[in-house]
């Protein structure tokens, strides 16, 4: 394929708004995770919960503010995500470049405005079957809330849908996006991924028993299953570079596992699939990968499929690491933060380590980061998996 | 965008047990009656799994195994495109029932269930397909949204990919905020090059709310299966029913529709 030029990205997770105070805690080994302190929830578990969400919705640089949107947590958040970084700025730009009609929105999520249906089921009268009054299905049940949101947000009138694969969305979108701008239906994207925490998400993994009681430890001897997060990450895909960096998507690859709705193919068959298709669209081979953020979420199955996906694929010469330790596992926005944490070790050269895990699980063959290190990195990939056996991966790196 | 070529197509909904029942209908060869809501029983889930895959994961078998009968393709070998506005709201108001209660419940099955992407879990499992697939949500375009994707993967890719849009209708409360009553599922499988008498499909993204003229709802057809977002379908499977084809214009997200320009 050709490369898409990753022009712009915003994030905003545990780890606080914008990339810069991401990266600084990718280097210091800081995580963003905490007891489980989510509104009223009582299970056990550590998450990665964004601050400040509590507050209203803000009100842009301009001064203004979207009437018809609610500010329903998953808007916030989008928001608080848009603001960063210098994203809506550059979109602007791309918008007087591009055309507001030339320029696609593809957001990744798989609870969506979850939360708000969640609470108004819980706020019903006693005795009365109805929701409170005023709740907009739109902006929450929906899937395509955030898109809704951000696409009128930034004033952009191109295609546009939301992909909810579980934890592969927000990397699928990529995907999405490529093709939209290859079959000429624009020529720029807004593509990423919104989550917020919910409590459908932490009783269903806690009812899957997936709820680490303790910070994540992907890949570790005693891992014991994920810690739920939430964030919000943005990329502007555009077919020529506007600034003097040249990262770009050069390849993404998408299978389906065909074994069981919410345990990965014990051999990675799948993921492998999904890791080869995104080489071959790259041109590269896996020899050319400096670095893999793994999905990498800390269950036993996953890591234990992954690694048998990545060792078939590269054996255990690419340097790998999961950041799941520090942001927690954002769902239907992992597949977009981890595609902006992989832009930014690219950026500068750095590959993280897994952080909590201290004893690699011996039955693991490919190279596990432990410790960060500084390293040139001319490519890397990022991998996401989700329910219903959906995989994506993702090839980054510089295009000349 | 480059041309498609339509090589099969799938309907199920109330008075619209398949295809080439609704065809009949839509060309005003065979008179429409309504029928209580189908219940599908795809013949590509094995009888042990029947009452475990999720009732969209049903409409949306069952729509798409036929649109690929005939097709001389076999389950593995397509892409898919789901694309569902709704998604299964039975299982959202039964999680969101369960998690009200003091403490909160949840099923582990209900959990997995409830992934937006569910039918495409199922699809890959029975059809035992690796092939990659996506599950779109576009709000009331969502159809038209899966047209689109379906199309640029089928140009971009060139590769047969299928494209499956469903949505079913919630139950109370939720019923009153998304008043979809009557369920519809609709597949299309798209060729990237013409084979024997296939119908060949122009799919642009054009300014401006449809053409009342090309976006009628066929009328034969009851009101109340109008609203369904995956019923948009029935517009552009009226003019492929055609052997002179014809222009359809779905309505897509605010002042945008998609044209489709269906020839012989």
């Amino acid at each position: 394929m050709k490369p898409l030029f990753t022009t712009s990205f915003s994030l905003v997770s545990a780890l606080g708004r914008g990339a810069t105070p991401a990266f600084e805690a990718l280097r210091a080994g800081r995580s963003g995770l905490r007891r489980n302190d989510f509104l009223d929830s009582t299970l056990d578990t550590w998450i990665g919960r964004v601050e400040g969400l509590e507050a209203g919705l803000e009100p842009d640089a301009a001064g203004t503010q979207i009437e018809d949107f609610p500010d329903y947590r998953v808007q916030r958040l989008a928001h608080a995500a848009l603001n960063e970084d210098g994203f809506s700025e550059a979109v602007a730009r791309a918008r007087d470049a591009h055309g507001s009609d030339r320029i696609g929105v593809f957001l990744g999520t798989s609870s969506a405005g979850m939360l708000q249906g969640e609470l108004a089921y819980r706020a019903r009268q006693p005795g009365s079957a109805a929701l409170p009054a005023g709740l907009s299905y739109r902006d929450s049940f929906n899937m395509y809330a955030p898109a809704a949101f951000v696409r009128a947000r930034l004033g952009l009138k191109g295609p546009a849908a939301v992909v909810s694969t579980a934890c592969s969305s927000s990397a699928k979108v990529f995907a999405t996006a490529s093709r939209a701008i290859a079959a000429g239906l624009c020529d720029a994207a807004v593509v990423g991924g919104v989550e917020t925490l919910c409590f459908t998400t932490l009783h269903g993994f806690a009812s899957l028993e997936l709820l680490s009681r303790d910070p994540c430890r992907p890949c570790d001897a005693s891992r014991g299953g994920i810690s739920l997060g939430e964030g919000a990450a943005f990329v502007l895909l555009e077919k020529t570079a506007t600034s003097g960096e040249d990262l770009a998507l050069l390849g993404y690859g998408e299978s389906a596992d065909a074994h069981h709705m919410s345990t990965p193919h014990p051999e990675g068959l799948g993921a492998a699939l999904a890791m080869r298709c995104a080489l071959e669209r790259a041109g590269l081979a896996a020899t050319d990968i400096d670095y893999i953020n793994l999905h990498g979420t800390g269950t036993r199955s996953n890591d234990a499929a992954e690694d048998a996906a990545v060792f078939s694929v590269a054996g255990n010469r690419v340097p790998c690491s999961a950041t799941k330790g520090w942001t927690g596992h954002t769902l239907g926005a992992a597949g977009a933060i981890e595609a902006v944490l992989t832009l930014l070790c690219l950026r500068h050269g750095y590959a993280p380590g897994t952080l909590n895990t201290r004893h690699v699980d011996p039955g693991i063959r490919s190279q596990i980061l432990l410790e960060g290190r500084s390293i040139p990195l001319e490519h890397a990939m990022s991998n996401s998996f989700g329910f219903g056996g959906s995989n994506c991966s993702l090839v980054f790196g510089r295009s000349r | 965008m480059k041309p498609v070529w339509l090589a099969g197509a799938g309907v199920l909904g109330p008075g619209l047990p398949d295809w080439n029942a609704a065809r009949e209908i839509l060309l005003g060869r065979a008179r429409y009656t309504d029928t209580p809501d189908p219940e599908p029983v795809p013949a590509l889930l094995p009888a042990n799994e029947r009452r475990r895959a999720s009732t969209p994961a049903r409409w949306a078998l069952m729509v798409g195994s036929e649109a690929l009968a005939g097709s001389g393709l076999g389950l593995e070998e397509v892409a898919i495109v789901f694309a569902s506005c709704g998604g299964d709201g039975m299982i959202t108001d039964q999680i969101c029932r369960a998690l009200a209660a003091s403490p909160p419940e949840m099923s582990p099955t209900r959990f997995h269930n409830s992934v937006h992407n569910a039918p495409a879990g199922y699809w890959s499992i029975f059809a035992r397909s690796r092939a990659p697939s996506t599950t779109l949500c576009g709000f009331d375009a969502s159809f038209a949204a899966g047209l689109l994707e379906a199309a640029a993967q089928t140009t971009v890719e060139q590769r047969p990919v299928l494209l499956v849009a469903y949505d079913l209708p919630c139950p109370d409360p939720l019923r009153s905020l998304w008043p979809v009553s009557r369920p519809f599922a609709a597949a299309l499988l798209l060729a990237p090059v013409p084979a024997g008498n296939m119908m060949r499909l122009a799919i642009e993204l054009e300014d401006g709310p449809a053409n009342p003229a090309n976006s009628a709802w066929p009328e034969m057809l009851p009101r109340d299966l109008s609203t369904n977002p995956a019923a948009q379908a029935l517009m552009l499977l009226t003019a492929a029913a055609k052997s002179a084809g014809g222009r359809t214009e779905l309505q897509y997200l605010q002042k945008s529709h998609v044209a489709v320009e269906i020839s012989p």
